[in-house]
């Protein structure tokens, strides 16, 4: 079989699946519709991920491939390329995508065209990793977009369709700027392929290279507002928190992702991007600390949880820029890249987690109210789950996201703050690690025992592919901090062609870190129970829900496309 | 081709006005048609700067306009019609959960549900 159609699959299956369904939707019977939905899953995680299970070999050779849709002439067809980037970003997808599919049978949302709209919005991710085209790159954006907007609706809320609109016309709104981007750069080199245009901008000069600067600019930020880097990132907290949890759990692990990392590979092209690279930097320090801080002040599971996602994007983008801004030729550069990489895989697997096990345990208890809720574990026992894997998952995900072993989230926070160090965005990450400890304990409160117990009698129900999701996630948030340094071996030197030819790691160990990391806990520790005894929390506390304006969200766009000038102005300038 | 292009930012200006302060849900979603209108034009005369015939090759047509721009925005006004559908199903949703279309009415409404 050929390099082609293997590594097309992860987008061609699930659209075969989504059509499988679509067809049979209208012929068949229950039962039998059931059983499509399960062979259409099954043709679209499973094949794929067997299908790159034989490409490792070829990636790790760095064998890439870059082929033209159809057989169009290199001027007009639509280029993709194969690498380890888009091999590494499609892995993270399935390996979500899957438990989250299998949790969302149990959980819900019931309707069948959820599984028809989750499998398009797996095809669009993938798409979106192999393309290295312009404008095909605003086309998955779209597909993503549309088909995120469709699942957050997919609530029984009726919040979730406001938020939901909110998101669509606020990102949509940022897609047209994208669209005035695109036209800039292909007005200059008159491609839209990613090469094409990065030779045309690096021969520029004068008022065409400020042109393409600014077509630049505003890609990047449309691409930002999907990454939620504040102050993009009022569209995320109602989205997520209002959507169903498997939904939250996929938007929130993977789905802000992808476009970041997608945008790589224009950047990577492009040259004098330093000074954008530490602008990017600045803003996800600034995410990580202000997303907890704001986290803090939530009462409210699910969005405690999705302001969490802010802050942990935060860590990504500075990992991102810092690369940028050293330069991925660089082996320092290259690190970071990797290491942003390898975090995000971190993160997606434990808020996938979160998201899941806090959904279902604030089912079982009947409340998302941090100061109500108590008692999950008992009330999940009685529900049937003889053996307390929610709470054992939750506990995994915590140690993963507060950055305590033995979970990957220790190992790829701590070499991502060590790497760093020397920018000032480093100051704020460190600090962000005692708030991050905080917050979790806070939200732990729901697993905390109930005071007066009073249980009410549910029917028991059968919970095996809710809990076979849940132990496939947390077997890989610990197998990823077991077999931590093979994996970042693995990344780095899949990543290689991509920058430095031959980075390799720095010797550093984050168990000699361990120090640091008892002193992060002791003071988060500190700080919880001095909060908690005082009461001192309920001042802090956010009186009632802010829902996000549509003149607060372009206030943020127009912020960051002015923060961004600084690059137009001084594109020279240190910062 | 100075004149167009100032109809063409003002066009765009419009409809971001309305999507930023329509408090109205449909006008923003009028506001963003009218904004991605504004777009399309904007394509399609940098289109025309090369030439001033329509791309469809024929006897003794030369100067032909660039025909790229028009294809892309073939798929962008699809997208678009995709986006305008999606937000006006979400518009009468919520209009039958609140009973209003006014942006603050509809979030005052929400806020009790829980």
């Amino acid at each position: 079989m050929s390099i082609e159609s293997l590594f097309l699959s992860p987008v061609y299956l699930p659209m075969l699946g989504a059509a499988l369904i679509l067809v049979t939707k209208h012929f068949f019977t229950d039962r039998q519709r059931r059983a499509v939905e399960y062979l259409s899953a099954l043709i679209a995680f499973i094949i794929p991920l067997i299908a790159f299970i034989f490409l490792i070999k070829p990636v790790l050779e760095h064998h890439q491939v870059h082929m033209i849709l159809g057989t169009w002439e290199t001027t007009l067809g639509i280029h993709y390329h194969f690498d380890g980037l888009s091999f590494l970003l499609i892995m993270i997808n399935l390996l979500v995508s899957i438990p989250v599919w299998l949790y969302s049978r149990k959980t819900g949302p019931h309707q069948e065209t959820f599984t028809i709209i989750f499998l398009i919005q797996s095809a669009s991710i993938a798409a979106t990793s192999l393309t290295a085209d312009l404008f095909n790159l605003f086309v998955c954006l779209e597909v993503m977009g549309v088909t995120s907007y469709v699942l957050v609706a997919s609530s029984e809320k009726n919040k979730a369709i406001l938020s939901s609109f909110t998101y669509l016309i606020f990102s949509a709104t940022a897609m047209v700027f994208f669209l005035i981007g695109t036209f800039g750069l292909y007005r200059i080199s008159g491609s839209l392929a990613y090469d094409t245009i990065a030779q045309a901008k690096n021969l520029l000069s004068g008022s065409d290279l400020l042109v393409a600067r600014l077509s630049l600019v505003l890609i990047v930020v449309s691409v930002l507002l999907r990454t939620a880097v504040i102050p993009l990132s009022g569209w995320l907290v109602g989205a997520h928190s209002n959507a169903p949890h498997a939904v939250s759990a996929l938007l929130s692990g993977v789905l802000i992702k992808i476009p970041l990392f997608a945008l790589v590979r224009l950047l990577l092209l492009v040259t004098g991007t330093e000074l954008l690279g530490s602008i990017l930097a600045w803003a996800g320090g600034i995410s990580t600390l202000l997303g907890i801080l704001l986290a803090l002040r939530e009462h409210h599971t699910k969005r405690l949880l999705a302001y969490s996602s802010v802050s942990q994007i935060g860590y990504v983008v500075t990992a991102y820029g810092l690369a940028l801004a050293s330069g991925l030729e660089t082996e320092e550069g290259a690190l970071l890249l990797a290491l942003a990489l390898l975090y995000a895989f971190s993160h997606a697997l434990a808020k996938a987690t979160l998201f899941m096990t806090v959904g279902r345990a604030c089912d079982a208890v009947g409340s998302k109210d941090l100061h109500v809720a108590r008692g999950a574990l008992s009330a999940l026992r009685a529900q049937g789950e003889r053996f307390p894997i929610t709470g054992i998952a939750y506990l995994v995900a915590f140690l993963s996201i507060s950055a305590l072993p033995p979970t990957i989230g220790f190992w790829g926070k701590n070499s991502l703050v060590y790497l760093s160090k020397g920018h000032g965005a480093n100051y704020l990450l460190s600090i962000t690690s005692v708030f991050t400890i905080v917050a979790y304990l806070k939200l732990s409160g729901i697993f905390l025992p109930r005071k007066n117990q009073e249980t009410q009698h549910v029917e028991p129900s059968s919970t095996a592919l809710t809990s076979l999701s849940l132990i496939f996630l947390t077997l890989l948030l610990l197998a990823g901090g077991f077999w931590y340094t093979d994996l970042q071996t693995f990344v780095v030197q899949v990543l290689s062609p991509l920058g430095a030819t031959n980075a390799t790691l720095t010797s550093y160990s984050a168990l000699q870190d361990l120090l640091k990391t008892g002193l992060t806990t002791t003071i988060a520790l500190l700080l919880f129970f001095i909060g908690s005894k005082t009461r001192l929390e309920r001042y802090f506390e956010a009186r009632r829900e802010s829902t996000a304006s549509f003149p607060n969200l372009f206030f943020g766009f127009a912020l960051m496309v002015a923060v961004m000038a600084w690059w137009l102005l001084f594109p020279g300038g240190a910062l | 081709m100075v004149i167009e292009r100032i109809l063409i930012f003002l066009l765009a200006l419009i409809g971001f006005t309305a999507i930023v302060g329509a408090k109205n849900i449909i006008k923003k979603v009028f506001g963003l048609n009218i904004l991605n209108a504004a777009v399309v034009l904007l394509y399609i005369l940098e289109g025309s700067r090369i030439g001033d015939q329509a791309p469809i090759l024929g006897e003794g047509i030369t100067n032909m306009v660039d025909p790229v721009p028009q294809a892309l925005m073939l798929t962008a006004i699809v997208i678009g019609v995709c986006v305008t559908a999606l937000a006006l199903a979400l518009a009468v949703r919520l209009y039958k959960a609140t009973g209003s279309l006014e942006i603050d009415t509809i979030s005052e409404r929400l806020r009790s549900e829980h």
